[in-house]
């Protein structure tokens, strides 16, 4: 019985694996300085920017890639990826009319129809295929109230003071090999500024889909929510099914002001590969947040594609009475391998931490909770709640727990706690005798597991996440 | 220039092989073998860095720029007063003696008991070379850690205790083990503990230095094999000086239906490593790992301890609690391992902290690596100061405030003492930390 459900859940499939015919302007496959300042060029950057990005990318060729993560998989090569591919279509867009109607049929499929979501829903939406920004949407609206949602291009033109200021200033490029590698070949991203005192009224939202082949993905997102401001922010991705690894490689910066709040949401659904293992998206990503005096981060995340992730969304806790959560479901299935988690860095006084993170492992996959909380000296009275629970379905899977505590006042509440379990039978055997299938019981017991985490997101997106559960562990009984 | 320190005291020790095999030449040439092997991967691993996970917060760097040299022919001569005035008084033991890591015969006793053996290692790898060439080396990790490696390099001096199968012990087996080294030596001590099928027993290790307060590095491994429904009771207890440096590895392996039941006490100490690896290797095996330390000053006590459950239905049980005051600090790192095969594991884990300053450190690392579905295994760490509502109670109730703090310290550290087994011991521990606690 157990051997058929698991059977059928590695066989579910990845609905999101078509490739959009948009004929692509891509550069040609590897890395060189050449490249860079190809990407640079194309983009009609100011001399700054270039001169940063070949700043990292000199810094990029001094380092070494990482391997202490709980993951494997070949290496990389690095000239064998294509670092920019932009949808061929130059002219600036006014309405939703010009856009490529393919384009418009790829979001339709992926379900964001942008016409929709533009009427309907309020979410304005930004756009980003193989790391171009194509469409923004709702940017006047928003102008109204000073804020900026562009692409991170966009931005570079018409508010180089605010790039200068804050970009690589939460991520320097020194900071690890793929930021680094971000740094130097970053094509484009979001870039979102909420000036003081404002609430943005709509939830901020960005769609990443890698769509042409041997691309990387390396976008760039920068949100500063100035004093007093609040801002929510979702992201979403997608990828077609190759072959191949693809390899996405991103950055995302949160500057949350004195008393500013930054809520953001992950759905993170790239292609993670048939059931053997084959192909699938490598997600190297670093995000990180600063808080200020009484700001707060929160990062919420649903984690069901990738080949491989890897990914640690940070806060640093600088400012006193500041606040960092971090909410994560983790799914992995069939080869995937997740390494995930977050670190909280407690600097300022009173500041307050809270983890909770699930994982769900199954088929032949590996899934690792790996975090930090460190309580610095001048970090009085600062308080962490860390839960990490593990649920394995099936004897190959494997699940890890790896959290470092470092503390070092004594005034500091420090509390982690993990479990790891299989879905009990006298669980399933309770449903079933109150007349619910298996089926539905396990998708009871892990809704009730995940729930925690799934109330966080934002109401469009905890629809998408419990369908997404639901057709990753469809049917899959421990 | 750390690092061209750091290669020095590779190279030297290196160096000093040739010679060290030379003399000490066994007529055992599996032991030979095992040594030369050993040699090579330390000259592969060298000695451990910060940059090495495993010792990432134990400040390893600091301490190996003492230029220390490695004497492996130590002075192990010590009058029976000084011996006798560190044993705990009302216990009835089988007292061994080791000085610097050397066995001696003179101040050990001589066992009666039927079923027991004790000698030292040396004396052992020519008298019983089946059980030797069994289990000597089989349950070491030496492959990763550079510690482990040098210590099989230069095993020679040590004990070998051996509970022949079906043997109650009718008495605890004391180990006292004294250092008097001169200043900056490494010294290195190897020990074969061998507890027979249906075999029970209760050892107790324990660590002491004497003559000032030279700074010395004691390299220690003790290899257990705990034979299938066997039952041994191991006690660590460590109060060294606080310029003494220990590594203390222990490799556990517990076969089928066995119990094995350890607590680890660490008084004092300059810096403390503590490695315990238990493996879990026959259906149905059992161990509880308790552990409790008490860094002041600048004293460092790191414990690393791995549960590697490799068959199904093993139990593991981990509770381990440390007070550090002053600019101590504690690391503790646990694992717990489930393979593949271990189904019906039901493992758990706990570390507990309390901080009394704002210069102490506690840096821990509870981990599960789990590769099988059908488990049950969690982890808990927390870390805080003493409970000022617990405190405010007691003061409440006419408590004055020092009191109040021993008395809750005392009771955070009595989860720990209670599982001592041994009356006497237990007694002679808890009024040692007792009175201590009145004095932070």
């Amino acid at each position: 019985m157990a051997q058929d459900i698991l059977e059928e859940i590695t066989s579910s499939e990845y609905k999101y694996g078509f490739v959009t015919d948009i004929e692509a302007d891509s550069a040609p496959k590897g890395l060189s300085e050449d490249i860079v300042r190809f990407i640079s060029a194309k983009k009609n950057e100011p001399e700054w920017m270039l001169e940063y990005r070949l700043k990292a990318y000199r810094h990029w060729l001094k380092m070494e890639e990482p391997t202490w993560a709980h993951v494997q998989y070949p290496k990389i090569d690095f000239q064998n990826i294509i670092y920019y591919s932009a949808p061929k279509q130059t002219k600036v867009l006014n309405s939703l009319d010009e856009v490529d109607p393919e384009l418009l049929k790829t979001f339709e499929k992926l379900g964001i129809s942008l016409e929709e979501q533009k009427r309907l829903t309020g979410v304005a939406v930004d756009a980003v295929i193989d790391s171009v920004s194509v469409k923004t949407t709702f940017k006047e609206k928003l102008g109204e109230l000073g804020i900026i949602f562009s692409s991170f291009s966009e931005a570079v033109h018409e508010h180089p003071e605010l790039i200068k200021k804050y970009m690589g200033s939460v991520v320097p490029y020194t900071d690890n090999y793929y930021a680094a590698l971000n740094a130097a070949v970053f094509s484009d991203g979001s870039f979102c500024y909420i000036p003081k005192g404002t609430r943005c009224p709509m939830e901020l939202s960005t769609y990443f889909r890698i769509n042409s082949a041997g691309t990387g993905q390396f976008e760039r997102t920068l949100i500063v929510a100035d004093e007093g401001s609040y801002v929510s922010y979702l992201e979403g991705c997608t990828a077609p099914m190759r072959d191949e690894n693809q390899l996405h490689a991103a950055v995302v910066e949160l500057i949350s002001h004195d008393n500013a709040e930054i809520k953001y949401s992950t759905v993170q659904n790239w292609y993670p590969g048939d059931k053997d293992g084959k192909g699938g998206i490598y997600n190297f990503v670093t995000k990180r947040g600063v808080c200020e005096t009484n700001a707060k981060i929160s990062w919420t995340q649903v984690e069901t594609g990738s080949a491989i992730t890897w990914k640690y969304p940070s806060v640093i806790l600088k400012g006193d009475n500041s606040t960092g959560e971090f909410y994560s479901v983790a799914v992995t299935n069939n080869m995937q391998q997740a390494d995930t988690g977050t670190k909280m860095i407690h600097i300022g006084k009173n500041t307050k931490s809270t983890i909770i993170s699930k994982g769900i492992s199954a088929g032949k996959s590996n899934n690792s909770y790996r975090g930090l909380v460190r309580i610095g000296k001048k970090a009085e009275n600062a308080r962490n709640f860390s839960q990490c629970d593990s649920l394995l379905m099936g004897d190959k899977c494997g699940a890890h727990t790896f959290p470092y505590i470092e503390i070092g006042n004594k005034t500091g509440m420090v509390e982690h706690e993990a479990t790891t379990s299989k879905i009990g039978e006298d669980q399933i055997f309770y449903c079933n005798q109150r007349g619910i299938s298996n089926e539905d019981a396990i998708g009871l017991i892990v809704n009730g597991y995940c729930k925690e985490v799934l109330n966080k997101l934002p109401m469009e997106f905890a629809v998408e996440a419990q369908k997404l559960l639901s057709i990753s562990l469809e049917g899959s009984v421990g | 220039m750390q690092t061209a320190e750091k290669i020095n005291l590779k190279d030297k020790f290196v160096t000093a092989y040739d010679r060290f095999a030379e003399i000490y030449k066994s007529n055992n040439a599996f032991v030979n073998e095992q040594r030369a092997k050993a040699i090579q991967r330390f000259a592969a691993l060298g000695l451990p860095t910060k940059r090495n996970e495993e010792y990432k917060y134990a400040n390893v760097d600091t301490l190996l720029r003492t230029d220390f040299e490695l004497d492996y022919n130590p002075d192990s001569r010590l009058d029976k007063e000084t011996v006798d005035s560190l044993f705990v008084t009302g216990l009835d033991a089988h007292k061994i003696v080791l000085v610097n890591g050397v066995y001696s015969d003179e101040l050990s006793d001589t066992i009666a008991e039927e079923g027991i053996t004790v000698c030292s290692l040396t004396d052992a790898f020519e008298k019983y070379p089946v059980t030797v060439e069994k289990h000597f080396t089989n349950y070491t990790t030496g492959e990763t850690d550079g510690f482990s490696a040098l210590n099989m390099a230069f095993a020679h001096h040590g004990v070998y205790i051996h509970v022949a199968a079906k043997t109650v012990a009718a008495k605890p087996i004391w180990v006292l083990n004294i250092g008097k080294a001169k200043n900056n030596t490494l010294l290195q001590s190897r020990n074969l503990i061998v507890v027979e099928r249906f075999a029970q027993a209760e050892l107790v290790s324990f660590f002491a230095s004497i003559e000032g307060e030279n700074t010395t590095l004691s390299n220690t491994v003790s290899e257990v094999y705990v034979g299938h429904n066997a039952n041994l009771k191991h006690y660590r207890i460590q109060n060294g000086n606080t310029n003494a440096a220990q590594v203390l590895t222990s490799e556990v392996f517990v076969e089928a239906n066995a119990n094995y039941i350890t607590n680890n006490i660490t008084l004092s100490g300059g810096w403390v490593r503590n490695n315990l690896n238990i493996s879990l290797n026959g259906a149905a095996g059992h161990a509880e790992l308790y552990g409790l330390y008490l860094p002041v000053g600048k004293q460092l006590v790191d414990n690393h301890t791995l549960v590697d459950h490799r068959a199904p239905n093993c139990t593991s049980n981990e509770l381990y609690k440390g007070i550090v005051d002053d600019e101590g600090t504690a690391i503790f790192n646990g694992k717990v391992f489930v393979r593949k095969d271990a189904q019906k594991t039901n493992a758990y884990q706990s570390n507990k902290n309390i901080l009394l300053t704002d210069t102490a450190t506690v840096n821990t690392k509870p981990q599960l690596e789990i590769y099988a579905d059908d488990v049950k295994c969690s982890h808990g760490s927390s870390t805080g100061s003493l409970d000022t509502e617990a405190m405010f109670y007691l003061r409440s109730r006419g408590i004055d405030e020092t009191n109040a703090k021993a008395l809750l310290m005392y009771a955070f550290a009595n989860d720990i003492i209670n599982h001592i087994e041994i009356a006497p011991l237990r007694e002679y521990v808890d009024s040692i930390i007792s009175q201590r606690f009145i004095n932070y």
